[in-house]
């Protein structure tokens, strides 16, 4: 059991990832999900939480970065390494990054959205529309002729 | 999210037909397993936090991530990324219609923003400059389009001077849009 609370005098929530391993969240982290949130506050969360689309190791991070995230508010040089270190992530392991983002799109967490969509964004800065096909495993649907239209349209972005 | 007035003609086909599922494929080992054209509102928080450049090139990517660029706010929201200072929010409001009418976001910031983006706009003075920019090229664009008028004579938009203040500042010919 992992537990996440230094302190007693918060409210602990308990969750379990879809392998079943169980989780003691504060309450102030938890409610940073709004999936989580709606589940409360419709009173279907009196015992354990399922989250039947999140692994333990995938929770791991997410509970990670939400406290990365909650360290570096008003902290500049924090927010521009937790910014950088998507990249890193991205390059050296898609597949967990890939996972991390669809954990925080499923629990609904803003600041952890704000955070991996960056990452992506940074991550396909300067890169080819050929090249981002390849990375996001995207098809190309245009006609030769819309493509030539839309290359044209936005030839500006490739000076 | 607003539409623009510059639809392109495939905004108006129907979507594609998914491609064939096969489970193979799926499962092969690829830079990201999320299947972000699945994800309308993930693709939009990406595509919010490029820089006018991507975002550009982002378009050429499909015709999902095209339809999506063309969203005004998304360019509405680059502009206002490039400010020091934050304009109040119902000044801001009260000039979106009037930015709307004179062809959108993209518009003024392909026209007017982005040629002077070598140095971030310090104050919302510069863009009411880039406005007021962006209303005389898009007079001239009206008159040359309907026809009439002393400009539909003239092949060159007088903004085209920004266009030779920049080339002789970078050395280079700077921008292409004019």
């Amino acid at each position: 059991m992992a537990s996440t609370s230094n302190s007693t005098s918060s409210k602990i929530i308990t969750l379990r990832s879809s392998d079943g391993e169980v989780f003691e969240v504060e309450e102030s982290v938890a409610l940073e999900s709004n999936l989580i949130r709606r589940m409360m506050e419709d009173d279907c969360a009196n015992n354990i939480i399922p989250l039947p689309n999140v692994t333990a190791p995938i929770f791991y991070l997410v509970i990670e970065h939400c406290k990365k995230h909650a360290e570096m508010k008003d902290n500049k040089e924090k927010k521009k390494e937790l910014r950088s270190q998507g990249e890193e992530l991205l390059k050296s392991d898609p597949h967990t990054y890939s996972n991390l983002m669809e954990a925080v799109n499923y629990l609904d967490i803003k600041s952890l959205m704000d955070l991996t969509a960056q990452w992506l964004a940074d991550f396909l800065k300067g890169k080819s529309p050929r090249l981002i096909r390849e990375l996001l495993k995207i098809k190309n649907d245009f006609t030769p002729e819309e493509e030539a239209e839309i290359l044209e349209r936005n030839r500006w972005a490739f000076d | 999210m607003r539409g623009t007035h510059q639809k392109p003609k495939w905004a108006t086909h129907p979507p594609p037909p998914p491609p064939p599922s096969s489970p193979s494929e799926s499962e092969s080992s690829g830079p990201l397993m999320f299947v972000i054209n699945d994800h309308l509102d993930v693709l939009v928080e990406i595509l919010k936090r490029m820089d006018g450049r991507t975002l550009a090139r982002s378009a050429c990517v499909c015709r999902l991530w095209a339809s999506i660029s063309l969203h005004d706010s998304l360019w509405e929201n680059l502009i206002v990324r490039h400010l020091h200072l934050r304009p109040p929010s119902a000044y801001a409001a009260s000039l979106r219609p009037v930015v709307l009418s004179m062809g959108g976001y993209r518009t003024l910031y392909t026209a007017c923003v982005r040629p002077v983006l070598h140095r971030p706009l310090r104050s919302w003075d510069e863009v009411q400059l880039s406005l007021s920019l962006l209303s005389v090229d898009c007079y001239e664009r009206r008159l040359i389009a309907g026809g009439g008028g002393p400009a539909s004579s003239s092949s060159s938009s007088s903004l085209s001077f920004l266009c030779d203040l920049i080339a002789s500042v970078h050395g280079k010919e700077a921008c292409g849009v004019f």
